[in-house]
């Protein structure tokens, strides 16, 4: 898994996954697009990290996760990164042509973007990612406990926010 | 009453947007450049001798802000700072002279005061050694034509008191 061949069969098989991903850590489509680069680019300098990793997907999410923080931590103040790129967040979800649907999906987005960082990450690879949380806390290198409670105090937020229009729609 | 497992089920079927399609041109051209300049720099890397190094360094050293020059520099700045700060604030305690005096003109000073103290002892040398040769030493110099009432007079070599000039007059009248 050395070569540009082998980086690029690893693109098209989790690119829809670490975009999604990225969108739910920086919110933002311009600084997703330059972290899933940064990855890549890492890869092609360091072929050997590829070498020993049986779950390439955890491996990227993980990558990705850590590429987030020190990007985070470039930045001046936690602040001033946190407004620029809340200033005109990018949709978390699909669009659709079904306006209930739009509804609840933008719903669903608010909601997120209200969750601290640490709880909506958790989230994103829990439901849309499917991943245990063992994995989770493999990627994020928090303990396995931190994970499961921050999943669950994120989804009762989540579900607070979206109680009425879930009853709504329901 | 919402279900939770329904909840979370509602959720996860929620989709989420797929990347750019411009986004893997961008991200392939990114890992072939990366490749591109590795490789250029693994032909350089193999160029530099030992001693073109050690100039390398030699030379980062001596330029950097943490150069020899620079450090001996500010300290020396620093230490004349302060000298002059103490200086000034010597030069405020009470009894202290009004103006600050610089270590580097007290020399100076002190000649100045050794010189007027070795005129005022010349002075004063002179003073004494004009009135020892006048004889009176210090008392006052009274005028010959008005002999002071009580005072001794003037004696000859031989001891016996020496006549005024209006006796020798009387006696050469005589």
């Amino acid at each position: 898994m050395s070569h540009e061949g082998d980086l690029e069969r690893i693109y098209d098989a989790h690119a829809s996954a670490l975009y999604a991903f990225g969108l739910h850590l920086t919110r933002d489509e311009g600084e997703t697009r330059d972290l899933i680069q940064e990855v890549f680019v890492k890869l092609a300098r360091h072929p050997e990290l590829l070498r020993d990793v049986t779950d390439a997907r955890a491996f990227l999410f993980r990558l990705l996760h850590n590429a987030s923080i020190d990007r985070f931590r470039r930045h001046q103040t936690q602040q001033s990164y946190l407004n620029a790129l809340a200033a005109e967040p990018t949709p978390l979800f699909a669009p659709t042509s079904d306006p209930d649907e739009q509804a609840f999906r933008d719903a669903l987005g608010r909601g997120l973007e209200t969750l601290p960082p640490e709880q909506r990450e958790v989230l994103h690879l829990k439901l849309w990612q499917g991943l245990t949380f063992d994995a989770i806390s493999e990627i994020l290198g928090i303990p396995l406990n931190t994970a499961a409670s921050r999943y669950r105090y994120g989804l009762d937020k989540l579900r607070q926010h979206l109680r009425p229009l879930y009853e709504e729609l329901r | 009453m919402m279900n939770f497992d329904d909840f979370e089920q509602r959720l996860a079927r929620t989709p989420v947007p797929a990347p750019p399609a411009e986004l893997r041109r961008e991200v392939l051209d990114a890992i072939h450049r990366e490749r591109e300049r590795a490789r250029a720099g693994a032909v350089r890397e193999t160029r530099p001798s030992a001693a073109a190094t050690w100039a390398a360094l030699a030379h980062r050293f001596l330029r950097g802000w943490s150069s020899p020059w620079t450090v001996f520099g500010g300290a020396w700045v620093g230490v004349a700072i302060l000298a002059s700060v103490g200086t000034w604030l010597d030069a405020g305690r009470p009894g202290a002279p009004s103006v600050a005096i610089s270590p580097m003109r007290r020399p100076t000073r002190l000649e100045i005061v050794k010189t007027l103290q070795a005129q005022r002892a010349e002075t004063a040398a002179l003073a004494s050694f004009e009135n020892a040769s006048s004889g009176d030493g210090e008392e006052t110099v009274v005028p010959p034509s008005t002999p002071v009432p009580g005072s001794a007079r003037p004696r000859t070599e031989s001891g016996s008191p020496k006549s005024t000039p209006e006796e020798s007059q009387r006696h050469d009248v005589v």
